[in-house]
C-alpha cells in the first residue's frame, strides 16, 4: 500500500495516542494502589516506557519486523538510522509505543511488593526478547502489508495486539505472580480475600479515561494509515469498552445487590477495549458490543479464579489483559467478517488458529519470563522485604520522604509502642510541620497527664495489677505489687491472677477464676473492699485487702485491682481484740471491784463485773461514790471518806501520807435489805493516783468485800478462845472418867437453872426481896458447884466459881444492895453456864470414844469373857473421895490413910449418892484442913507421920437409917478456937458465947460464914461447908451430929432414911 | 456485850423516866432469859439494832403505866390505843437512841416496832439479860438481846 | 411565827404542841414521815421545823436537805433520840439551826425554841 504523508501523519497522532496510555496507566495503577507505592507505580510506568523505547530501538524492531528468518526471528533492522522514509519511521514509533504498553501492563500487577530492579529486569526481558519474538511471529510483514511470521502464515489474525500486546503483557504479569506471591494481608490465614483499598479512585477513573482515548490510537492506527475503515474501528472500539463497563456494572450487580465495586466497572471496560483489539477492523458494531459484553464475565471469572488460586494482582491486570486478550483473540473467528479478514480459513480452521497463537504466546512468554525470574530470584529476591513492603515502595524502593510521610512514620512509631516522650520531626515553615508542632505539643501535655498517673501508679506502695476480664490474665503490675508479690514484672505479665491468691479463699477451698469473677463483680457492685488472703512467691500467705474496678474502653476492657497488704493492720486488729478480751476477761472474772474514779468522783464505764455484786447495784456507771457511801455507812465516816477522796485528788499532798489516813481500809457498810433489816458488810478500799500530765486525772479503786475475812477472823479469835477453853478444858478432864463428869455436869446444870430461877423468881415478885439473902442462896449453890469442880480437879471451872463467889461477897458487903449489883454477876453466871456447856459437849464426845474404844476391845476379847458389872454411882463415890484426898493431902503436906474397908456403898441409894459424896468431901476436907496434923506435929506428939479416915456405913446403928461415920485421928474440934471466932464474927452474944458449954459451942460449926480456917483457901475456908452439909442433910430427912476429943479424934455422924 | 455496855440501857431508861416524870425508875433483879420464857406484858416496844452491835431491845409495859406516861405528857387522862402504841414506840426509841452517845454514830437503830399483848415473836439473840423496871409502881421489863 | 412538827410519833407531835407555850409560835401542820412533810411544807410555808430524825419513807436528815431546797432560811431545829455528837455535827453541818435530844422537858423544849427564833447572842 503507497503511504501518503496523511497515513504518517495519522500513524504519528495515533502513536502519540497510545503514548497517552502511559499516563493512563500510570494514573489507573497508582489509583487503585496504596499512597505508601504511589511513587513506586509512578515511575515504574515512567521507567519502563523509557526501557522498552531504547531495547526495541536497540534490537527489538529488528526482530520484530526484521527480515524474517524462517518466519521465527528478524534479522535485520537493528538501530535503525532512520534515514529511509518517514512512514517507516512513523511505524517503528507507533510499534515502540506498542512495546511500552505491554511492558507497562506488568507494573500494575506486581505493584506493592516488587523491587524496582527486578521490575526493570523484567521490563528488559519482555522488550527485547518476548514481545519482539511474537510480534515477529504474528506480525512479521505488516510494513508491506504481508504475513511473513509464521503465525501469521498459518492465517493467526490478531488486528491491534489482544495478544500481541495484552496476552503476553498477561502472561508475564502471571508469571511475575506466582514467583513473587501476594502482597502481606491480602489473604488471610484461612485464605479469604481481603479487600486492599486504592488510595485514589478519582485518579484510577482519569486512568480508565485516558486508557480510553489511548485506546483510539492503539485500534485506529492500527490500520498503519488513514483508511476508510478508520471511523469504524474506532467506533468498534469504543462500543465494546462501553459495552464491557456495563457488563462490569452488571457483574457488580450480581455478586453484591448494595455496593457495586468501581474496580469492576473500571476493568469491564478495559476488557471490553482488550477484547476488541483483536477484531475491531473486521466486525460490525453489533458485533463488537457482543464482544464488550461478553468481555465483562470473561474478566470477571478469571478474576474470581485467580482468587481462588490466590493469585494477587493488585490492579487486576492480568484479567483484563490476558482473560480479555485471550477472548478478543478467539472472537476474531467467531465475529469476523471472513471475507474482510482474508485469511482464506473456515470457522473452525480460524478458531484453530487463534488458539495456537494463543497456547504459543502463553507458552513462550510464561515458561520464559518464570524460568529467567526464577533465576533472578536467586540472585536478588524479586520480593521486597515485609518490612519494606509494610513500609511502603516509595520509602524503600526511592527512598521518597515527604514530611507528611515523615510525620506518619513518627505517629506510627508513637502509637505503636506507645512511647509518649518520642516528638515527631517539625519541619519549619511547613504546612505539615505546623501540625507536627501542635502534635508535639497535645503529646506534651499528654505526657506530662500520663506521667503524673504513671507516677501514682509507680510510686504506690499498694499493688496495682491489669488484668483482662476473661481469662484473669495479669497486663500490668506496678512496683508495688511485684514487691508484695515478690516477683518481676516479666514473670507477672501474661500469668493468671488466680496464683497470688491462696487456694483457700474467701471461705472457698479451691478458689478459681469462677469464684474470682463472682467476687469481683461483687466488689464491682458495691465498691467496697473484699479481704482475701494473698500468696507471695515464697509461698507464703498474707492477708490483703483487693477492690476491682472494671475499665471499659470500648474495643477493649480490663479489670484494675488495688492490692493492699494488711498484715499489719489485722495484726494491730487482732492484738486490739486480745487486748480488750484479756480486759474484758480480767473484768470479768476478778473478784474484786475495780474501776477509775475522776475528779467529781464519778465511777467510769469500765469497771468489773464484781464491782455491781458488791455494790448490790446492776449499774454502776457514773455512779458517784461518794453519794453512794452516804447511803451505807454512818455519817461520819462519810465526812472523812470525803476528805479523804479530796485530798487524793489534791497534787500538794504526798500521797503515801494521804493513804495512811485511808478510812476505807476496812470499812463496815450496812445495806439496807427489802424487810427493812440491815446486811452488814465489810468492804476493803484500796485508791491509787494516776496522773495525767501534771495532774490527778483519776485514782484507780479497787474494792474488795472482806466480810468474810472479818467474820472468820472473828470467828477464829472467837473459837481460838474457846478452843483455848475447850483445849484447857480437856487437859483437864481427860485423866478424869468420863463417867465421873457426866453426873458432875449434870448437877452443875441443874444448879445453874436453879440459880437462874432463883433470880427470876426475885424478879417477878411484886415487892423487892432480901437481896442479901438471895445473894446467900446463889452463894450456896456457886459453892457447891467449885467443890464438885475440886474433887473432879476440874481446877479452871472452880477457879471461874470461885470468882462468882468472890464477886457474890462483894456485892453482899455493900451497904444496900440494889437491883443494878446484880448485872455483874448475872455475866458471870452467864460465862459459867457457857463453860458447862463446853464441858457437856466434850463429854459427850469423850464417852463416844470411849465407848468405841471400850466395844474394840471387847471385840478382840473372847466372846465368853462374863459381862462386867456396871459400877455403881456409889463406888464411884469412893473413888472420888480416894482422890481427892490423896491430892489434897499431898497439897497440904500431910500423910493421910484412908480407908474405906467398912464403907458399903451398896447400902447407899441412888438417889442419895449425890448427897453422900457432898456431905463426905465437906467432911474430909474439914478432916484434912483442920483435923490432920501435919507429920511433925504428929510425931512431936508421939502419933504416927501418917494421919488416919475412916468412912463406914451402918444400917444397924439406928434403925430406919443409913448411918455414914466419917472418923479421923487429928486433933479433934478445938472448943476454943471455935469460941473466939463466934465471938469474932459479932453474930452473937460475947457474953453468951463466952458462957456456952462446950457441946454447944461446937455446934457452932454448923453456922453459916463459920471457918476457923486462917485463910480462905479454895479447899476451905470461908466455912459454908458445914452450913450447908447440915441444911442439905436436914432438908433429905437426915441429921448430923459429930463427937470429938481434943488431940485425938473426930468423928462425924450423918444419918440418912434408908432407901431401898 | 459487856455488862458496862448492858449498864448503858439501864442509865438511859432510868433516865428517860426521870426526865419525862420526874420520878426515877428502880431496876430489879436482873436474870438471863431461856429460850422459852416469855417476857411480854400489854404493850411492847421493840427496835432493831445493827451496825457496831447487832440485837434487839425491847421494853414490854403495863398499859395503864403507858397510860400514866401519856396522861403526864399530853394531860390527855383517856388515850385511845394508837396512843398508847405510840407511846411505847417513843419510850422504847428514846432507850435505843440515847445509847448511841456511849456507843457511837455507827450504832444504828431501827423505826420502833410495836407489838399488842402476847406472844411476842421477836428472834433476839443469846444471852438475853431480862431487867425488871419499877416506875411509880408499874413493873415493865427492859429485855436486851445484844451480841456484838 | 408559823411552825410545822415533824414525827413519826403522834404522842411526840401532840407533846411538842402542848409544851409549847410561846404565844409568837402557831403550829400550822404536822407530819408523821420525811416525804409528808415535804407537802405540808409547800402548802403551809411555815418558819420553823421540828424534826425527827428516824422516820420512815424519808429519814429527817435528807428531809431537812430537801425543805432548805425549797425554802433556804427556814430555821429548822431537829429533835431526836439519837444524841450522839456525829448526827447533832451532821444536823448542824446540813443546815439545823437547833438540836434537842429526847427525852426532853418542857422547859428544854421552849428553851431550845428561844435559841431557834433568836439565834446566837451578840
Amino acid at each position: 500500500m503507497e503511504k501518503s504523508l496523511i497515513d504518517v501523519m495519522w500513524v504519528l497522532v495515533t502513536a502519540g495516542l497510545v503514548f497517552v496510555m502511559q499516563p493512563g496507566f500510570a494514573c489507573l495503577e497508582s489509583g487503585l494502589t496504596r499512597s505508601k507505592n504511589s511513587i513506586n507505580v509512578a515511575v515504574k510506568n515512567v521507567t519502563d516506557a523509557m526501557i522498552a523505547l531504547i531495547l526495541f530501538w536497540f534490537v527489538g524492531f529488528g526482530v520484530m519486523f526484521g527480515v524474517t528468518e524462517a518466519g521465527w526471528i528478524g534479522t535485520t533492522e537493528f538501530m535503525i538510522p532512520f534515514t529511509e522514509s518517514s512512514w517507516h519511521v512513523a511505524f517503528f514509533l507507533f510499534q515502540a509505543m506498542f512495546v511500552a504498553t505491554a511492558a507497562t501492563i506488568v507494573s500494575g500487577a506486581v505493584a506493592e511488593r516488587m523491587k524496582f530492579e527486578a521490575y526493570l529486569i523484567m521490563t528488559a526481558l519482555i522488550s527485547a526478547v518476548i514481545y519482539p519474538l511474537f510480534g515477529h511471529w504474528a506480525w512479521n510483514g505488516s510494513m508491506s502489508d504481508t504475513y511473513s511470521g509464521w503465525l501469521g502464515a498459518m492465517g493467526f489474525r490478531d488486528f491491534a495486539g489482544s495478544t500481541v500486546v495484552h496476552s503476553i503483557g498477561g502472561w508475564a504479569s502471571l508469571a511475575a505472580l506466582v514467583l513473587i506471591g501476594p502482597r502481606t494481608g491480602r489473604f488471610n490465614e484461612q485464605g479469604v480475600p481481603r479487600q486492599i483499598p486504592g488510595s485514589n479512585i478519582p485518579l484510577a477513573a482519569l486512568g480508565v479515561l485516558l486508557l480510553w482515548f489511548g485506546w483510539f490510537g492503539f485500534n485506529g492506527g492500527s490500520t498503519l494509515g488513514l483508511t476508510e475503515r478508520v471511523p469504524m474501528i474506532i467506533v468498534n472500539t469504543f462500543l465494546a469498552g462501553a459495552a464491557g463497563g456495563l457488563s462490569g456494572i452488571a457483574m457488580g450487580y450480581i455478586a453484591n445487590r448494595k455496593v457495586i465495586s468501581v474496580d469492576l466497572i473500571f476493568n469491564g471496560s478495559l476488557a471490553g477495549l482488550v477484547s476488541v483489539t483483536a477484531s475491531a477492523n473486521v466486525i460490525s458494531p453489533l458485533s463488537a458490543l457482543l464482544i464488550g459484553i461478553i468481555a465483562g464475565p470473561v474478566f470477571y471469572s478469571v478474576h474470581r479464579l485467580l482468587l481462588k488460586f490466590k493469585i494477587d494482582d493488585a490492579v487486576d491486570a492480568v484479567p483484563v489483559h490476558l482473560g480479555g486478550g485471550i477472548w478478543g483473540t478467539l472472537a476474531v473467528a467467531i465475529f469476523a467478517d471472513p471475507a474482510v479478514l482474508g485469511t482464506g480459513l473456515g470457522f473452525a480452521d480460524q478458531l484453530g488458529v487463534q488458539v495456537l497463537g494463543i497456547a504459543v504466546a502463553g507458552v513462550w512468554t510464561f515458561a520464559l519470563v518464570f524460568i529467567i525470574l526464577w533465576i533472578v530470584n536467586k540472585l536478588i529476591k524479586l520480593r521486597v522485604s515485609e518490612e519494606d513492603e509494610h513500609i511502603g515502595l516509595n520509602v524503600s524502593e526511592h527512598g521518597a520522604t515527604t514530611e507528611i510521610l515523615d510525620l506518619f512514620i513518627a505517629m506510627d512509631q508513637q502509637a505503636k509502642t506507645g512511647d509518649m516522650s518520642l516528638r515527631v520531626p517539625v519541619e519549619p515553615f511547613t504546612e505539615v510541620g505546623q501540625i507536627a508542632n501542635r502534635y508535639n505539643r497535645v503529646m506534651e501535655a499528654l505526657e506530662r497527664a500520663i506521667r503524673k498517673t504513671e507516677a501514682i501508679v509507680t510510686t504506690a506502695l499498694d499493688g496495682i495489677i491489669t488484668f483482662t476480664p476473661d481469662q484473669y490474665q495479669i497486663l500490668t503490675v506496678n512496683p508495688g505489687g511485684q514487691a508484695m508479690f515478690k516477683l518481676a514484672e516479666k514473670d507477672l505479665t501474661g500469668t493468671s491472677l488466680i496464683r497470688l491468691f491462696d487456694h483457700e479463699n474467701a471461705g472457698y477451698k479451691e478458689f478459681n477464676e469462677f469464684r474470682a469473677a463472682e467476687l469481683f463483680r461483687q466488689v464491682e457492685q458495691t465498691g467496697t473492699p473484699v479481704e482475701l488472703v494473698g500468696k507471695r512467691a515464697d509461698g507464703t500467705v498474707f492477708p490483703m485487702e483487693v477492690i476491682v474496678t472494671k475499665a471499659d474502653l470500648g474495643f477493649e476492657s480490663f479489670y484494675t485491682g488495688m492490692f493492699r497488704d494488711i498484715t499489719e493492720r489485722k495484726e494491730a486488729e487482732a492484738a486490739i481484740l486480745a487486748a480488750k478480751k484479756e480486759t474484758d476477761d480480767i473484768l470479768y472474772n476478778i473478784n474484786e471491784g475495780i474501776f477509775l474514779l475522776n475528779e467529781k468522783f464519778e465511777i467510769g464505764s469500765q469497771h468489773s463485773l464484781a464491782l455491781r455484786k458488791i455494790f448490790r447495784r446492776q449499774e454502776m456507771s457514773q455512779l458517784n461514790l461518794l453519794r453512794l457511801f452516804s447511803k451505807l455507812v454512818p455519817s461520819k465516816t462519810y465526812q472523812s471518806i470525803q476528805d479523804y477522796l479530796e485530798l487524793m485528788f489534791q497534787l500538794d499532798i504526798d500521797e503515801d501520807i494521804v493513804n495512811n489516813l485511808n478510812p476505807l481500809k476496812q470499812i463496815e457498810v450496812n445495806f439496807e435489805e427489802e424487810n427493812g433489816q440491815f446486811s452488814t458488810q465489810y468492804l476493803q478500799f484500796k485508791f491509787s493516783r494516776i496522773y495525767h500530765g501534771a495532774r490527778v486525772s483519776h485514782l484507780m479503786t479497787t474494792v474488795s468485800d472482806v466480810s468474810e475475812q472479818v467474820l472468820l477472823a472473828r470467828e477464829l479469835k472467837a473459837s481460838e478462845e474457846r478452843t483455848k477453853n475447850q483445849m484447857s478444858l480437856l487437859f483437864n478432864i481427860l485423866h478424869i472418867d468420863p463417867l465421873q463428869l457426866k453426873p458432875f455436869v449434870e448437877e452443875s446444870d441443874e444448879a445453874v437453872h436453879k440459880i437462874k430461877s432463883t433470880l427470876k423468881a426475885a424478879a417477878d415478885k411484886a415487892i423487892a426481896d432480901d437481896y442479901y439473902l438471895l445473894l446467900t442462896d446463889i452463894y450456896r449453890i456457886v459453892h457447891n458447884i467449885k467443890g464438885n469442880a475440886s474433887i473432879l480437879d476440874l481446877k479452871f471451872f472452880a477457879e471461874s466459881a470461885h470468882e462468882l463467889e468472890d464477886m457474890i461477897r462483894d456485892v453482899q458487903s455493900k451497904p444496900s444492895i440494889k437491883g443494878e449489883d446484880f448485872i455483874t454477876l448475872l455475866f458471870k453466871i452467864s460465862d459459867l453456864e457457857a463453860n458447862i456447856e463446853d464441858i457437856k459437849s466434850l463429854v459427850s464426845r469423850l464417852m463416844t470414844f470411849q465407848n468405841a474404844a471400850r466395844s474394840q476391845q471387847a471385840e478382840s476379847e473372847a466372846p465368853a469373857a462374863s459381862p462386867k458389872t456396871p459400877d455403881r454411882p456409889a463406888d464411884l463415890v469412893i473413888s472420888q473421895l480416894t482422890d481427892a484426898i490423896r491430892k489434897l493431902s499431898s497439897g497440904l503436906n500431910k500423910q493421910v490413910d484412908f480407908n474405906t474397908a467398912r464403907f458399903d456403898a451398896s447400902a447407899v441409894h441412888e438417889s442419895q449418892v449425890s448427897l453422900v459424896r457432898d456431905v463426905l468431901i465437906q467432911l474430909m476436907r474439914n478432916s484434912l484442913v483442920h483435923g490432920i496434923e501435919s507429920p511433925e506435929d504428929r510425931s512431936r506428939s508421939g502419933k504416927p507421920a501418917t494421919g488416919y479416915i475412916e468412912v463406914t456405913t451402918s444400917v444397924t446403928e439406928e434403925p430406919g437409917f443409913l448411918s455414914i461415920k466419917l472418923r479421923d485421928d487429928g486433933r479433934g474440934l478445938q472448943i476454943e478456937k471455935i469460941r473466939q471466932k463466934a465471938i469474932s464474927m459479932g453474930k452473937w452474944n460475947e457474953e453468951q458465947l463466952k458462957a456456952m458449954p462446950a457441946g454447944q459451942v461446937v455446934k457452932l460449926i454448923f453456922e453459916p460464914g463459920f471457918s476457923t480456917a486462917d485463910e480462905v483457901t479454895m479447899d476451905a475456908g470461908r466455912g459454908v461447908g458445914m452450913d450447908l452439909i447440915r441444911k442439905n442433910v436436914t432438908q433429905a430427912g437426915g441429921k448430923i451430929s459429930l463427937a470429938s476429943g481434943a488431940g485425938k479424934f473426930c468423928e462425924f455422924t450423918v444419918k440418912l432414911p434408908l432407901k431401898s | 456485850m459487856t455488862d458496862k455496855e448492858l449498864q448503858v440501857f439501864l442509865e438511859g431508861t432510868v433516865n428517860y423516866f426521870h426526865e419525862v416524870s420526874g420520878t426515877p425508875a428502880a431496876m430489879g433483879v436482873p436474870y438471863i432469859k431461856e429460850t422459852q420464857d416469855e417476857v411480854s406484858l400489854d404493850l411492847t416496844g421493840a427496835i432493831g439494832i445493827s451496825g457496831n452491835k447487832k440485837g434487839v431491845i425491847y421494853i414490854t409495859c403495863p398499859s395503864l403505866m403507858v397510860k400514866e406516861l401519856v396522861g403526864i405528857i399530853l394531860g390527855d387522862g383517856n388515850p385511845d390505843s394508837g396512843s398508847l402504841c405510840d407511846m411505847t414506840g417513843e419510850i422504847a426509841n428514846t432507850i435505843a437512841g440515847n445509847a448511841r452517845q456511849v456507843f457511837g454514830a455507827n450504832f444504828m437503830i431501827s423505826v420502833p416496832i410495836i407489838i399488842e399483848g402476847k406472844p411476842i415473836h421477836l428472834k433476839v439473840a443469846a444471852p438475853t439479860f431480862v431487867i425488871p423496871i419499877t416506875w411509880r409502881s408499874h413493873k415493865s421489863f427492859l429485855v436486851v438481846g445484844i451480841e456484838s | 411565827m408559823k411552825l410545822l412538827i415533824v414525827d413519826d410519833s403522834s404522842i411526840m407531835r401532840r407533846a411538842i404542841q402542848k409544851y409549847l407555850d410561846e404565844n409568837r409560835i402557831e403550829v400550822v401542820g404536822t407530819a408523821g414521815n420525811g416525804l409528808e412533810a415535804i407537802e405540808v411544807f409547800k402548802k403551809t410555808d411555815p418558819d420553823l421545823v421540828t424534826m425527827d430524825i428516824t422516820m420512815p419513807e424519808m429519814d429527817g436528815l435528807t428531809c431537812l436537805q430537801e425543805l432548805l431546797k425549797i425554802k433556804p432560811g427556814t430555821k429548822i431545829m431537829v429533835i431526836t433520840a439519837l444524841t450522839d455528837n456525829a448526827t447533832g455535827l451532821r444536823a448542824l453541818k446540813l443546815g439545823a439551826r437547833n438540836f434537842l435530844g429526847k427525852p426532853f422537858t418542857p422547859e428544854k423544849l421552849n428553851e431550845a425554841f428561844l435559841k431557834l427564833i433568836e439565834g446566837p447572842k451578840r
